[in-house]
């Protein structure tokens, strides 16, 4: 019995280990934290975005625009072919409420541009803060002209105001597109600078590292080349760059050959990242 | 000494102090189990069960011997060529660089000149009641 008794001690001596190690294993889960519920409630919320907004009520409204546009149509067909005063009234009514509409889409396009404007980096401050204060003009203007709609008492008042709008609508549009021209520039411009900037980075991490001369000799061929390709990326986007900030894209079709000039610029861009991320390995 | 004690001394099958049973009351039950007791002896295991628990103890010790040789063969790595470990600041840097490539292709991915950042509006731009004198 005594034998037994230390025979079941000696086991239990021997088995413990396992047992408290399980025990403990069960009892630490280091997947869930405890204090992860806590972290995630007291994380602040991302504050939601302006231009978001902007830009679902300007979808809206050019659906409503186009719903609008039809009954315009009929309803100035309808006075053209009738010449009745409730077919010219209908006709006003429904002129002045298109060109309401007009109007509201210019004043968020005009708001989204200048919020576009504002957060891109890589556009001079020279050319950034006037081109802002003339979006700011351009929307009392659109304003002005939306007011002068409303107070339209017939449809003389009406059209004579449509031919005002029509200068404006070409200023609107060039600087629309200038504007628009400086975005693109601007975002190149700061994709350049941060390709430089990482390159300096991975030529100092690559450069610290214990390597054998002849890979050393290697890696210093590989950073040539990317120099040379960062150097005719600059020669290809600086006459793009200095032809946007003259404003001389300030039409469609300016701004689709200032699309296609940038291409290349691109195009080096993505090959040097290629390069650096080689480079690197 | 008589003859019958000479006799008696001689005699190997009785005790001295026995005395013949029933002649004098018998014997006190105090002393019966005194002497019960002193009759039983001690019960020594079987040979059988030592030698089952000594087996068993073996075997068992030659078990966790055998988890211990696999658990340690287990944890052996197969090292085939040791590489020297990167010291800290190589590892954050390499770290700083990865997040500089993820902000790099962002703002390049930002640049595309085929994305359409904001089309001018598609709206007409003369409207009117009475058609244009032309």
């Amino acid at each position: 019995m005594q034998l037994i008794a230390m025979l079941v001690f000696i086991l239990t001596l021997l088995f413990q280990p396992f047992f408290s190690g399980k025990v403990i294993a069960d009892t630490m889960d280091p997947e869930v934290s405890p204090t992860a519920e806590i972290q995630s409630a007291t994380a602040p919320v991302n504050e939601p975005d302006p231009l978001d907004d902007l830009q679902a009520n300007y979808f809206d409204l050019l659906e409503k625009y186009r719903q609008q546009e039809q009954k315009y149509i009929v309803a100035k067909g309808q006075f053209l072919q009738l010449n009745t005063l409730a077919s010219q009234e209908q006709a006003i009514r429904e002129t002045r409420t298109l060109i309401d509409i007009r109007a509201d889409i210019f004043l968020l396009n005009l708001d989204m541009l200048s919020i576009i404007l504002e957060r891109t980096t890589g556009v001079p401050l020279e050319n950034k803060s006037p081109q802002m204060v003339t979006l700011t003009l351009l929307k009392e203007k659109v304003q002005l002209h939306k007011v002068k709609n409303a107070e339209s008492a017939d449809r003389l008042a009406i059209d004579a105001e449509a031919d005002q709008f029509i200068s404006l609508f070409t200023e609107l549009q060039r600087e629309s597109y200038y504007t628009l021209g400086l975005i693109r520039m601007g975002r190149v411009q700061t994709a350049i600078d941060k390709l430089k900037f990482v390159r300096g980075a991975v030529f100092d991490h690559v450069m610290n590292q214990q390597l054998p001369v002849h890979i050393r000799s290697e890696k210093e061929r590989g950073f040539a080349e990317i120099d040379r390709t960062i150097e005719l990326l600059d020669q290809n986007f600086t006459p793009v760059r200095q032809q946007t900030l003259t404003k001389q894209n300030n039409s469609l079709n300016s701004d689709t050959k200032l699309s296609q000039a940038l291409a290349d610029t691109f195009a080096k861009m993505n090959q040097t990242v290629q390069f650096l991320e080689e480079i690197r390995r | 000494m008589t003859e019958d004690d000479i006799v008696s001394s001689l005699d190997q099958t009785r005790f001295s102090s026995e005395e013949p049973l029933f002649e004098n009351g018998g014997i006190s039950t105090s002393t019966q189990a005194n002497q019960k007791e002193e009759k039983v002896p001690t019960k020594k295991p079987p040979k059988v069960v030592f030698a089952f628990i000594g087996i068993f103890s073996l075997m068992l010790i030659l078990l966790i011997g055998l988890m211990m040789f696999i658990n340690s063969s287990k944890k052996a790595p197969i090292v085939v060529q040791p590489s020297p470990s990167p010291s800290v600041i190589q590892v954050q840097q390499s770290d700083q660089i990865d997040q500089l490539f993820d902000e790099l292709n962002s703002d390049i991915k930002n640049a595309d000149p085929l994305e359409n950042i904001l089309p001018f509006p598609p709206v007409d731009a003369d409207i009117r009641i009475t058609p244009r004198q032309r």
